[in-house]
Order: structure tokens, then C-alpha cells, then sequence
């Protein structure tokens, strides 16, 4: 075997062997150069795929849907435009005017669906009044919870669904008992037709005797869910019917604004507590005052098992402790929590259930009956109040001072049928308590006005 | 065979015969002297000459003096006449001649003059004719002038195709093989005796025959007449065949004698067919003719090709003459069967034309299997050419006797052994086998329909893929006049035949043996090239082992990404192919131009920064070649070759790369092919032979790392150091296009991403510069006669030198199967799919996200985004004002924004699992949506129940895109002619 390389190239490196060795030179300093080259290439990161968030723009359709039931919806807007809004009750459509400062009232036992577009969209707000009292109307959500309903002889409640739009929805309810999570295969993928509604009568669906909590959530489609709430003292008294508000989510404080029947009011309260979350916790609860808040004395904080319902009486609990001026209860837990405060006075039900936080200019319609507007801030602000009278005119306009976690009651003028609340500076909540004989908290809604705007790009794949 | 020839009256009177000479000259001075000679010398036929008629046509040189002056007995009469007369009629005019000066000739004698008759020539022809009184032709054997040893023509008759058959091997010596008297077709016109009467009445030679073909022509004629024509090879006539080889133009033959022989070749067959079978010949001879010229082009002949359609046109194009000149025949036939019969079998047999065909293929296989032959031996025999004293010379006979005891001994070992135990007993041959089968199991997961990654899926058939090819705008997206990727043109050509499916499953699966074959085939000549025994075959094994597993080991594979894996397979045969630049003989430097050129187009078209390093490397390695050699540029076949290659790819993929720079889709000639956005590469994946990609990351990175080392310490061995920093040489030019490319901000505006650059070509090629140089310091290691520890040192580095391809084989075996599956989850329904293939307005709009973390949609039409497709896509420009809709619907939707949707040619919304409920609820409130059912829970679905609108995803295809598609195809055929290998005819001529 030859070991001999052949080639000019090889004899040329042999002959430069003698004096300085260009390839041992170069045999260095290319793989230096290769890899220092290589080096060179970094590549910017890969860039993560942060979220996008969305940006808000002015609302073009706005929903709002008043439950059925009752004797009339009272609809007004706290937007500045005026205009007919598209109102459908029941197979009936109807123009509704509306405007800034009036309420119109469709009288009718029926779910009234009001549409509101373009500049009409911003700003809808309504509340529904009759037998059962009043309630609030509310834009369909897609999840909402109702804290305290019953399901049995004494106690029953109904779930009334409706759906705003033409194509069908699907709603699934979830129900926590006082053991945890009941299992009611009946209540999951509940079909409400396009433009149609469905009672659910919980007594038929769950028989059972404890309080409990329903979780509902649309899964297709759109769905405004309320629940009517009976209590029938079975041959003691009259049946006496409540819409509970629905509570938009858990939360780890839950204000009840507003103590039907007054601080001193006698009757049964019951407090309803459920823990949705997966671990046990405990509520500590206060009294919320003008002034302050305050724990009772002698009063142990509630423990709520996780996924359970848990049922309070208040008056042995509270006996003997001097309310005062008190307006309503507060209640702090570790972990996220629904509560609903139940009175029964004089034979009246009626629910306080934690309301929404209002960043802004929100208006209510007043039931018969309004008597004060309760308000409460977390934070020092002021909100300017403007009761208007069914032409449209102030009365009594007056701003009201929040101090931080403090709570105020503004007596409503008689002939008031709109109440304009303005936050300056801040976020508070607020309710409109109406009187006996049709007792009702019902909370403040800050209209819809904006929707979120997706950022939108194209995909690759 | 003839009995008592002298007794009877009439064998006196045959004796006494007389034979008129009849000799034709055209400038023909350079022969014509010894032709006299040969004339002047015919002894044994006793004053039977009765006469010399020469027919001189107007030669300029002369030739006319020449034959006047001769001394010739009896003496010449010389006809002069005009310079554009044709042979047969100056043949006629001969003949007019004759029946003056020779009115007793029996014969005459044709001689042309450049052929000159054996002393004994014209003796034997009458001795014969005597022995054989039926004979009215014979004609005397041909041998090649000046050589005079070789057969020209020993008799001839014609095939069916018109072809001149002469039942000779090409350059058959004579040793008297063909010495037998036989009855034949014709006899050449140089050297024929024929009977004056038989001429006559056969109306002389055809002067629609100039030049060619006359005696073809004459011997039909006279077989159909029933006269018999007899080859005499007793008589011996030297011909220089001056006419055909072209050494002599005369107005008559032009500059086209292949133009003349074919128009002679058809006007024979058709003049003479028989009235039954003439409809057939006619259209017989088109269809060959057709056949012929698509032969010619293949081997590059396009002159012939011509040739033949002007012959078939100008014979065609003259019905009347032909018809006249069948009637002249039909005069002088004789219409029994006996005769048909006879002319049947003097033809040459149906079968021939077949025959010739098949030589033509086996012509060229064996050039191809010689192309293969490889570039450092033919380097090395042209330099000992060059100059037989040099070393170089000396050399090669040593290595030659070097070679000749390797293979002898190898031929001793395996002598009594049969080819079964010949492979069981070799290592290297039984490794190979088992590395190709265990590639081909480790690539189980693309056995049949493969996806993942970068890979989409395949569409059903090939014509998807011509459509999307051929077609100046797609219904995709939002319609689009962005180009389909250039490699959809070998896929869809290979899909035609095998189906789509079975593409790209083969492109993957073959990846690993077909990348082993190539870089086996390209190591073994670069070893060559370094030591003329070359490197051993461990060693290749090693090497091309080693390089044919980055495909998998650099995640390529796994990935999906196609288009390296194709690259892969490609490039050795691309290096291989290059090395033919290095060729001594300029016509295979050519030839390895165009089919680097056509590899290089190939590989650019998968992975198209690939061209840039090229032109990098290519420019750095001809200077560097000027700077060795001074002088070496001027030669146009030295840069010419490199150039051509280079050039030929973006000229190949201009129907791609040109519409994709005009509709703003440039950034696909710097990024690599597959589903983007690919992933970026960085430095230590250039350096590992990694494309980066998270989900299919490859091999471990030291296993790449290793390839580094052993590539550094190639340059130890000071033997191979040379060839070794050539290759590092190239890899710090790949490197620094690389450091460049990563520059070049790209953008992909259809999807608002920031992309770099596809880096993974220069991967695989920085990985088989690294291998190559492994696989020369090896070799120089290996033949390096060293000290005793210095070998150890190597055993122990060839261990090292083993981890990488067993490693990556190992590996692969374990992690090898990356992201690729046998399908993919779609998020549409499939009822969705079938509605969508039924027009392209069907679209549907799949959405992802949510209002929070905000949402991204595509158009999927037809049935999804197949391979190509999605390429087209992301290089489209943004529809604004869809995602102005898409906004608009996910955020609030209107009927309006429904409206808008059904315009731009959608029929189905997808939300894709988790669904957005707010997004989900806004598009269950608006009007002109229908729900719609989805696979699953979490996905949403609506059909939009307005006016669906196929305005805006279609478009027309401009004339200029159609027209490259023609050029693109014209000139992959003329590239596909000029790779082809040169035949082994064309050279010997």
C-alpha cells in the first residue's frame, strides 16, 4: 500500500515544510475564524407570545333583559342620546322610546328584552317592579350566581332564563347543597330557544330541603338568568315572592348593602353562605354603620366547608347586640365566597345579595316604593346624587360624601322615579331600598357601555 | 458454380461481354489520381473495356484535366458539364454517352471519384456476372479509404424506418468475414456493374435522389422488376465516402447531408412502398420522425433534428412529384407474388428498427455508468498525458500497480467463493445493509401519511399541487398572487407517478439511504482525489453514515422540515456532480455544469438560501483557484461551468423567485421551506449541526460538537492538510453567510412576525464540510506510515471518531420519531371541509384566543392548508380589512360585520377549543350566524346564512406568469438535455 498523497497542493505544503508553515498557520486560525463567525450568529429571541389585551370602544348593542312576572319594567338610559329601543315581549316586538332622565314603563308580566343600538346602546338600564317586588334588569352574562335559593315545600324557587337572541343557548346550572356539590345531571345543557325563556322549577328538578346555590352558566348561546324566590309559611301566612339579584362572582369580601325592614326591624334574617373553592374557610362577619364597621362582640367567625351552602340564622346569633344605625353586613373569608342576607319581615321576603362595584355615572329606575338609596364606599369618594321626577326634572340634587369603608342612606324625594348616581373620584355600591309593603333591596347596576376590543392578527396555523 | 464455363456459345458470348466505365468526378482532385490508377491497373479483363466516359460536373479544381489526361485505355471521353448537375444525372448523361461511343456495351461500370477500384475489381464483378447470367447488378465490397482495412459496405438494403442497413459492426475490420457471393437489396454505386439494358429500363438512377440513397433507390426498382442484384466481394472498391462524411460540399449536398440522407431515406420508402401498405408508411414515417427528433434533441443534437423535419416536410410537401415518381415505378414492376415475396425478404427484417433503438438506450446508460467513473483518476491519466516524464505520470503507474495487487488480491481471496459468500464474508457490505434497513425502520413514523412540524399535510392529488403551481392567484386566505414554492414542482412531478401521499413519505423515509448513497459515492472521489487508492472503505462507511444521520440528528427530520431533509439528501450528489468542475476534459466540465446547475436549482428550490452560500463559495474557491493558477480564469471552460451552475438556479426557479420579489414576497428566497415561522438557529446550533427547532430539538449537542474536534483535528495529519483547510476554508465562507444572513431583518407581514433568515441549508452544509474534512484527516492518519504510538493514538481517535454516527444512530433510535404523526386534529368539523371543497367561496374562518389575550384567525379553503399551500399563506400580505371584520366580529359583532364576512367568502366561523364565551356570546347574538355543531365541547362553530361571495379570493393569472411557466419549461428540458451524458458515438467521431 502507497501511503503517498498525491497532488500539487500536497507537494507544495511538503516543499513549504523547510520555512514557515503557511498551513499550520492557517490550520489555526480557521476553526478560530469558523467559530467566531458561528458566534457572530444570535439570533434575536424568539418572541414570546405576550397576551394582547384588548382595547374598549363605545358599545354599539346593548342588551337588557327585565324578568317576567312582575306587573311593568321600568327602562331608562344614562346615556345622552334619545331614541326608540327595540323591545320584545314575549312574541311581541315594540319601539320604546327612551332618553336621558325619562323612565318608560312597558307594562306587562312577561320577560321584556330591550335592545339598544348604536348610540342607544351605551348606557341601558331598567328595573322591573310588581307582586314580587322589584329587581334590577340585567344585560345576559355569562356566568352569574344565586346564593340561597330553595328547593322544597316552604322554600322554593324558580329560575327563569331567558334568551335574547334568536339563535338557541345552552345553560348549565351547577348546585351547591349544604353537603357540597349535588349532582343534578337535569340541570346541565338546559336548552333555552332562540327568543324564549325557561322556568325552572327547582322543588321539581332538586327536591330537597337546605338552602342552596346555584351556579349558571351560559355555555352557547346568550342567557339572562333571574330567580324568583317564594317562601310559603304553609297555612301560617301569605306566600310571599322576592327576585333574588343574581352576584356576578365569588369574592372574597362581600358587602350587603341594606338591612330590610331597618336595623331594629323585626323578623327572621337568614344568612346564606357558599364556598365554591376546593379548601374550607372562614367568614369573619361586621356591621357595617354610617360611621364604620364592627365586629359583634361574642360573634365566631363562620365556617364554610369548601363546595358547601351554609345557612346562618342571624337572630339568635346577633341577639342582645345594638345595631344602630346600622345598614348592612360585611363579610370577609380567605377564599372567594357567595352570600345572600334573607329577611323575612311582617310576612315580607327579601334578599341582599353583594352587588357590583359603580365606577360611573349609573341611573335606576325607582320602583313604587323607593325609599332611600343606600351607598357604600371601600375608599373615600364622593357621589353626586340627582333624583328626577317623571318630567325629567332634578329634585333635591345633593352630593354625598363617602368616607373609606363608611356607608351613607339618602332618603329619596317623594315623586322621584330616577335616581342618577355619580362616582367623583372614585368606585362605590349602591341599592335601592324599597319599603314595606313590597320590601326589596335592589342593588345598582353600572350600564354597559363599553365592549372589548380583541386585538386581532392572522394566523399561521 | 457454374459448370464447363467455356463450352457453350452462349458463355463465349458472355465472355465477350463489353462493359462501358462510367466515372463521375466533382471536384475531386484529391482522390482522383489514384482513382485513374486504380482504372489503369484492371488486369484479367482483356480489352472489355470498350469504353471510358467521364462525367465531369463543373469542378473548380481540375479534376476534368485529371481524367484527360490519364492514360487510360481506351482513352477517356470527358463530359463536362454544368456544376449543379446531380449524380444520377450525370449518370444519364454518362449513359447518352455510352450508346455514342459504345453502342455493343453489355455493362457499364459506375465509378465516383473518390473510390478507386482493386486491380482485380472489375475482373471478379464480370467473372461473376458471367457465373450468374441472372445477375443484372453486382457491386463490389467496400472498404474504408484511406485506412483500406475497414468494411464500409458489403451489400445494403433498408429498414422500415428508412435507416441504410448495411449488417455490419461499426469499424469491422475485413478479414474475409463477409466473403459469400449473396443476392442482396442494393449494392453501393461506387463500383457497380450493371447491365445497360436493365438501366435503361429502369429510367436510370432517380435524379429526385441527388446525392444519397440513388443506389438504394436503383436496387428496389430493379428487385421490383425481378431483377437480381449480387454482391461480389471478390471485388474490392475503396471508397472515401467523401459526401457523407462531409469532407466535400457541393452545391447538391449543402451544408445539411444528414437533411439529404433522411429526405433520400423517406423519398425511397415512399416512392417505392407497395400501393396497399403506403397509407401506413405515411403515417409510420411522421410518427418516426417525431420519435427521431425527440432522440436527436435528447443527445443534444438539435441540427439533426431538423434535418429530419425539413426532409419529412420537403418530401411530404411534394404529393405530385411522388405521385409521378411511384408511377414511373409501377411501370417497370412486376406484379406476382414471387417477386413481392423476394423484395420482402431482401429488406431488412421489421425488427431492426427496435434493435437500433435499444443500442441507442445502451448507449447511453453505458456513458452514464462512464460518467460515473470518476473525476480524480481521469485528473490524474490527463496529467501523465500531459507529459509522461512528470511524476504525475510516474506516479499513476505505481499506484496503478499499486491497485492492480490491492484488487488482484482481493480477486485471489474471493476467487473460489460465489457473490452470496463474497458479501456474508465482507464486513463493510454487511454493515452497509444493515444500516439502510435499520434507516429505513427508524423512519417508521413517515411510513405512509406524514405531518407535523414544519411539515403540513399532503393534498389528495397531484393536480392540487399543478393547480397551485400553474395557477397566478389562489383562492387562499383572502386570495393571494403570491407564487407557490418552487419545490412543489419536483414533488408534484414525482406525485403524478406515485401519488402525493407517497412524495413526501418517500422523500423522508429514502432520506437516510439515499443521503448514505450520495455521500459514499462523494467521499469515495474526494479520497480519490487526496490518494489514488483512496480512502478505505471503513472509512466511507463512517463518514457517510455519519453525514446521512443529520438529517435526523439535526432535528430536521423530526421536525418536519422537509425541505433540509430534502437538501440533505441532495447535496452530496450536488458535491459529486460539482467535482466534475475539476474535470481535464472541457465537455465534461460542461455536462457537469448543467447537472450541478439542475442539483443546485433542486436543492435551492427546497431550501433557497442554500443559492447564496453557493455563489459565496463558488466566487471564494474561483478566485482562490485564479490565485493558485494564474491564468486559470481566462479559459472560458474553467469559470464558465461554475457560472452556468449558478446561474441556471434562479433562471430554473423563475416562475418562483420573479412573481415572489413582485407581489412582495421576497422574503422567501431567504427563508427555509415548511409551515412558518421556522425556528431561528443560533450559533451553537450551526456549530452542533442543530436547526434549533424545541419540539424536535435532535441529537445531544456534543454528539455535533464531536464532528467539530475531529474535524479540527483533521488538520493534523500534514498529508491531507491541504484538502482538509480547503474544506475548513469553505465552512468559514458558509459561516460568514451565515453571520451575514442573520443581518437581514425579514418581516412576514401576513402574520406580523419578525423572522430570521432560514440558516438551516447552511446547517446541513456546514455538516458535510465538517465530515468531509473528518473523513481526509482520517485518511491521512490512516496512510500515513507513522510511529508505533502515533498509530495507537489514531485507533484510539477512529474509537472517538466511531461515537458520532453510532451515537446518532442510537439516538435516533430512541428520540428519533420528533413531532411527526400520521395526521393531524384539525380544528374544523370534517362536514366543514367537504362543503369547503366544493367551491372556494366556502370558506372558514377559524378563530383562537380570547378578548383578553387577544385573537388570531386564518382562512382555511379547500380542503385546509396542504403542503405549499401554507407557504403561499404566510407570505401573503395582510388582508386589513378582514382582520378589520374579524375585530369587529369577535368584539361586537353586527349583521353588517356577517355581511362582510359572507363577501369575502366565508361560510363557516370557528371558534377553536377553549372558546372565548364573551366572543362566543357576541356571535351567538348576531344576526346572519347560525350555530353550527363542532367536534368538541370547547370549540364553537356558526355558518354565516348570507350571500356567500367568491369576488374577492378569485383572480385572474397574468399572461407573464403563464408565459414563464413556458420558458421555465423550455429551459428544464434544454438543462435535462445538457446534463445528459456525452454518448460514446459522438465521441468516436
Amino acid at each position: 500500500m502507497s501511503g503517498t498523497v498525491t497532488g500539487s497542493r500536497a507537494s507544495r505544503a511538503t516543499r513549504s515544510r523547510r520555512g514557515f508553515d503557511l498551513t499550520v498557520l492557517l490550520a489555526v486560525l480557521l476553526p478560530l475564524a469558523f467559530v467566531g463567525l458561528l458566534l457572530l450568529v444570535q439570533p434575536d429571541p424568539e418572541p414570546t407570545t405576550s397576551a394582547r389585551p384588548p382595547s374598549t370602544d363605545t358599545l354599539t348593542r346593548g342588551t337588557l333583559v327585565c324578568p317576567g312576572a312582575g306587573e311593568a319594567s321600568l327602562l331608562t338610559t344614562a346615556g345622552e342620546a334619545s331614541g326608540d329601543l327595540e323591545v320584545r315581549v314575549g312574541e311581541q316586538e315594540r319601539a320604546v322610546p327612551v332618553g336621558p332622565g325619562r323612565v318608560r314603563s312597558v307594562e306587562t308580566d312577561e320577560p321584556v328584552v330591550a335592545l339598544g343600538v348604536d348610540d342607544l346602546a351605551p348606557g341601558l338600564a331598567g328595573t322591573t317592579q310588581g307582586e314580587a317586588s322589584a329587581t334590577v334588569c340585567t344585560p345576559p352574562r355569562g356566568e352569574v350566581w344565586f346564593t340561597g335559593v330553595g328547593a322544597g315545600a316552604r322554600h322554593s324557587s324558580v329560575l327563569e332564563l331567558v334568551n335574547p337572541d334568536a339563535g338557541p343557548a345552552t345553560v348549565d346550572v351547577l348546585v351547591h347543597g349544604r353537603e357540597g356539590l349535588v349532582e343534578v345531571p337535569a340541570l346541565r345543557g338546559l336548552a333555552v330557544p332562540g327568543g324564549g325563556r325557561s322556568r325552572v322549577e327547582l322543588s321539581t328538578a332538586v327536591p330537597r330541603g337546605d338552602d342552596l346555590t346555584l351556579r349558571v352558566t351560559t355555555t352557547r348561546g346568550r342567557v339572562a338568568a333571574h330567580l324568583l324566590d317564594t317562601v310559603d309559611q304553609l297555612g301560617a301566612g301569605a306566600v310571599s315572592r322576592e327576585w333574588l339579584p343574581p352576584q356576578s362572582a365569588p369574592r372574597t369580601d362581600n358587602l350587603l348593602l341594606g338591612l330590610p325592614g331597618g336595623a331594629g326591624g323585626q323578623g327572621q334574617r337568614v344568612l346564606v353562605l357558599t364556598n365554591p373553592g376546593d379548601d374550607e374557610t372562614r367568614a369573619a362577619l361586621q356591621v357595617v354603620t354610617t360611621e364604620a364597621a364592627f365586629t359583634p362582640e361574642g360573634v365566631e367567625e363562620i365556617a364554610v366547608p369548601p363546595g358547601a351552602t351554609v345557612r346562618v340564622a342571624l337572630n339568635p346569633l346577633l341577639r342582645g347586640i345594638d345595631l344602630g344605625d346600622a345598614l348592612g353586613l360585611r363579610l370577609t373569608s380567605g377564599a372567594p365566597l357567595t352570600a345572600d342576607l334573607r329577611s323575612f319581615i311582617d310576612g315580607d321576603l327579601a334578599h341582599v345579595v353583594p352587588a357590583d362595584e359603580v365606577g360611573s355615572a349609573t341611573v335606576a329606575a325607582l320602583p313604587e316604593g323607593a325609599e332611600q338609596l343606600l351607598l357604600a364606599a371601600d375608599e373615600a369618594t364622593t357621589a353626586r346624587i340627582e333624583p328626577l321626577d317623571d318630567q325629567g326634572q332634578p329634585l333635591r340634587s345633593r352630593d354625598v360624601e363617602l368616607a373609606a369603608g363608611a356607608t351613607a342612606a339618602v332618603e329619596l324625594p317623594e315623586g322621584a322615579v330616577l335616581v342618577r348616581v355619580t362616582p367623583q373620584g372614585g368606585r362605590l355600591v349602591g341599592a335601592v331600598l324599597v319599603g314595606a309593603p313590597r320590601l326589596a333591596v335592589v342593588p345598582l347596576l353600572e350600564p354597559e357601555r363599553e365592549s372589548l376590543v380583541a386585538d386581532v392578527v392572522p394566523l399561521a396555523r | 458454380m457454374s459448370t464447363a464455363p467455356s463450352s457453350t456459345a452462349a458463355d463465349r458470348a458472355a465472355r465477350d461481354e463489353q462493359v462501358a466505365v462510367l466515372l463521375v468526378s466533382h471536384d475531386g482532385a484529391r482522390w482522383l489520381p489514384t482513382v485513374l490508377e486504380g482504372l489503369a491497373a484492371q488486369h484479367g479483363v482483356d480489352g472489355r473495356i470498350a469504353a471510358c466516359v467521364a462525367v465531369d460536373t463543373g469542378s473548380r479544381d481540375g479534376s476534368a484535366d485529371l481524367v484527360r489526361g490519364a492514360p487510360l485505355d481506351p482513352a477517356p471521353h470527358v463530359v463536362e458539364t454544368r456544376g449543379g448537375t446531380s449524380y444520377p444525372e450525370a449518370v444519364g448523361l454518362g449513359l447518352d454517352h455510352v450508346r455514342e461511343v459504345a453502342p455493343h456495351a453489355v455493362w457499364v461500370w459506375l465509378l465516383h471519384d473518390d473510390a478507386t477500384p482493386a486491380p482485380d475489381a472489375l475482373a471478379a464483378l464480370l467473372a461473376q456476372a458471367q457465373a450468374r447470367p441472372e445477375a443484372a447488378l453486382l457491386g463490389p465490397k467496400l472498404r474504408e479509404w484511406p485506412s483500406l482495412r475497414r468494411l464500409l459496405e458489403v451489400g445494403v438494403t433498408i429498414s422500415g424506418t428508412g435507416r441504410r442497413e448495411l449488417g455490419l459492426e461499426r469499424g469491422e475490420y475485413d478479414q474475409g468475414q463477409h466473403d459469400e457471393v449473396r443476392e442482396v437489396l442494393a449494392v453501393n454505386t461506387a463500383g457497380l456493374l450493371v447491365r445497360r439494358e436493365v438501366l435503361e429500363q429502369l429510367g436510370g438512377l432517380d435524379p429526385q435522389l441527388p446525392v444519397f440513397g440513388n443506389d438504394l433507390d436503383l436496387g428496389l426498382r430493379a428487385a421490383a422488376a425481378g431483377h437480381t442484384t449480387l454482391v461480389v466481394p471478390q471485388a474490392v472498391v475503396f471508397h472515401a465516402e467523401a459526401a457523407h462524411r462531409g469532407v466535400r460540399r457541393t452545391p447538391l449536398t449543402g451544408r445539411h447531408t444528414h437533411y439529404q440522407e433522411r429526405r433520400a431515406a423517406l423519398w425511397t420508402l415512399l416512392a417505392n412502398a407497395p400501393s396497399r401498405s403506403l397509407p401506413l408508411t405515411l403515417v409510420r414515417l411522421v410518427l418516426g420522425t417525431l420519435l427521431r427528433m425527440l432522440g436527436f434533441f435528447l443527445v443534444r443534437s438539435p441540427g439533426e433534428a431538423l434535418d429530419d423535419l425539413a426532409a419529412l416536410v420537403s418530401v411530404y410537401g411534394q404529393p405530385a412529384r411522388l405521385r409521378a415518381a411511384r408511377r414511373e415505378r409501377r411501370a417497370t414492376r412486376v406484379d406476382d407474388d414471387a417477386t413481392r415475396a423476394r423484395v420482402r425478404e431482401l429488406r431488412a427484417p421489421w425488427w431492426l428498427p427496435y434493435r437500433h433503438g435499444l443500442d441507442a438506450v445502451g448507449d447511453v446508460v453505458s456513458a452514464l455508468t462512464d460518467q460515473a467513473s470518476d473525476v480524480a483518476q481521469r485528473r490524474r491519466a490527463a496529467a501523465a498525458e500531459a507529459d509522461p516524464s512528470s511524476m504525475a505520470a510516474l506516479r499513476l503507474q505505481r499506484d496503478a500497480s499499486d491497485l492492480d495487487a490491492v484488487e488482484e488480491d482481493d480477486e485471489q481471496r474471493y476467487a473460489d467463493t460465489g457473490v452470496v459468500a463474497r458479501f456474508a464474508t465482507n464486513p463493510v457490505a454487511l454493515l452497509l445493509v444493515l444500516v439502510v434497513v435499520a434507516a429505513l425502520v427508524l423512519a417508521r413514523p413517515a411510513w405512509g401519511a406524514v405531518v407535523g412540524g414544519a411539515l403540513a399535510p399532503v393534498p389528495d392529488a397531484a393536480g392540487d399541487w399543478w393547480s397551485l403551481l400553474t395557477r397566478g392567484w389562489h383562492p387562499l386566505g383572502s386570495g393571494t398572487d403570491v407564487p407557490a414554492p418552487a419545490y412543489l414542482l419536483p414533488l408534484a412531478l414525482v406525485a403524478t407517478v406515485v401519488g402525493t401521499t407517497a412524495t413526501v413519505s418517500a422523500l423522508m423515509v429514502l432520506a437516510v439511504p439515499l443521503s448514505l448513497w450520495g455521500a459514499w459515492r462523494l467521499l469515495r472521489v474526494v479520497g480519490r482525489f487526496v490518494s489514488p487508492l483512496g480512502a478505505p472503505r471503513w472509512l466511507l462507511l463512517a463518514g457517510s453514515l455519519t453525514y446521512a444521520l443529520v438529517p435526523l440528528t439535526s432535528g430536521a427530520w423530526g421536525g418536519g422540515r422537509l425541505g433540509l431533509v430534502v437538501l440533505a439528501t441532495v447535496l452530496p450528489w450536488l458535491g459529486h456532480a460539482a467535482l466534475g468542475f475539476a474535470d481535464p476534459e472541457a465537455d465534461r466540465r460542461w455536462r457537469a455544469a448543467w447537472r450541478s446547475g439542475l442539483l443546485l436549482a433542486l436543492a435551492a428550490a427546497f431550501a433557497p438560501p442554500l443559492w447564496f452560500a453557493a455563489v459565496a463559495v463558488a466566487v471564494v474557491v474561483l478566485l482562490a483557484s485564479a490565485g493558485v493558477v494564474r491564468g486559470a480564469l481566462r479559459d472560458r471552460s474553467v469559470w464558465g461551468p461554475p457560472a452556468v451552475a449558478l446561474v441556471a438556479t434562479p433562471v430554473l426557479l423563475l416562475p418562483w423567485w420573479l412573481p415572489a420579489l413582485l407581489t412582495g414576497a421576497g422574503e422567501a428566497l431567504l427563508l427555509d421551506t415548511g409551515r412558518l415561522p421556522v425556528p431561528r438557529v443560533g450559533a451553537l446550533d450551526l456549530l452542533a449541526g442543530r436547526v434549533g427547532d424545541p419540539a424536535a430539538a435532535g441529537a445531544p449537542a456534543w454528539l455535533g460538537l464531536l464532528l467539530v474536534v475531529l474535524a479540527v483535528l483533521a488538520l493534523v495529519p500534514r498529508a491531507t492538510r491541504v484538502p482538509v483547510l480547503i474544506c475548513w476554508v469553505l465552512a468559514v465562507v458558509v459561516s460568514v453567510v451565515a453571520a451575514v444572513l442573520v443581518r437581514v431583518p425579514l418581516r412576514l407581514e401576513a402574520l406580523r412576525l419578525e423572522v430570521e433568515p432560514g440558516l438551516g441549508s447552511l446547517v446541513v452544509l456546514l455538516q458535510a464540510l465538517l465530515v468531509t474534512a473528518a473523513v481526509l484527516g482520517a485518511l491521512g492518519a490512516v496512510r500515513a506510515r507513522g510511529s508505533r504510538p502515533a498509530r495507537w493514538l489514531v485507533v484510539s481517535l477512529a474509537v472517538v471518531a466511531a461515537v458520532p454516527p453510532l451515537g446518532g444512530l442510537v439516538w435516533a433510535s430512541l428520540d428519533g420519531g420528533g413531532v411527526l404523526a400520521s395526521s393531524e386534529d384539525g380544528d374544523v368539523p370534517a362536514y366543514m371541509v367537504q362543503r369547503a371543497e366544493t367551491a372556494p367561496e366556502r370558506g372558514v374562518l377559524v378563530v383562537r384566543g380570547s378578548l383578553d389575550d387577544g385573537v388570531g384567525y386564518r382562512v382555511l379553503r379547500g380542503d385546509g392548508d396542504t403542503l405549499g399551500e401554507d407557504e403561499v399563506l404566510a407570505l401573503a400580505a395582510e388582508d386589513d380589512e378582514l382582520t378589520a371584520t374579524v375585530r369587529e366580529l369577535v368584539s361586537r359583532p353586527t349583521p353588517a360585520v356577517v355581511a362582510a364576512l359572507g363577501e369575502a367568502g366565508v361560510q363557516y366561523v370557528v371558534l377553536a377549543a377553549p372558546a372565548d364565551g364573551r366572543v362566543a356570546a357576541g356571535l351567538d347574538a348576531s344576526g346572519g350566524l347560525t350555530q353550527a355543531s363542532a367536534d368538541d365541547r370547547g370549540t364553537r362553530a356558526w355558518e354565516v346564512t348570507r350571500e356567500l361571495s367568491a369576488a374577492s379570493v378569485t383572480g385572474e393569472t397574468p399572461w407573464w406568469r403563464v408565459l414563464l411557466w413556458v420558458v421555465q419549461a423550455a429551459v428544464l428540458l434544454a438543462v435535462l438535455v445538457l446534463c445528459a451524458p456525452t454518448v460514446r458515438g459522438r465521441r468516436d467521431r
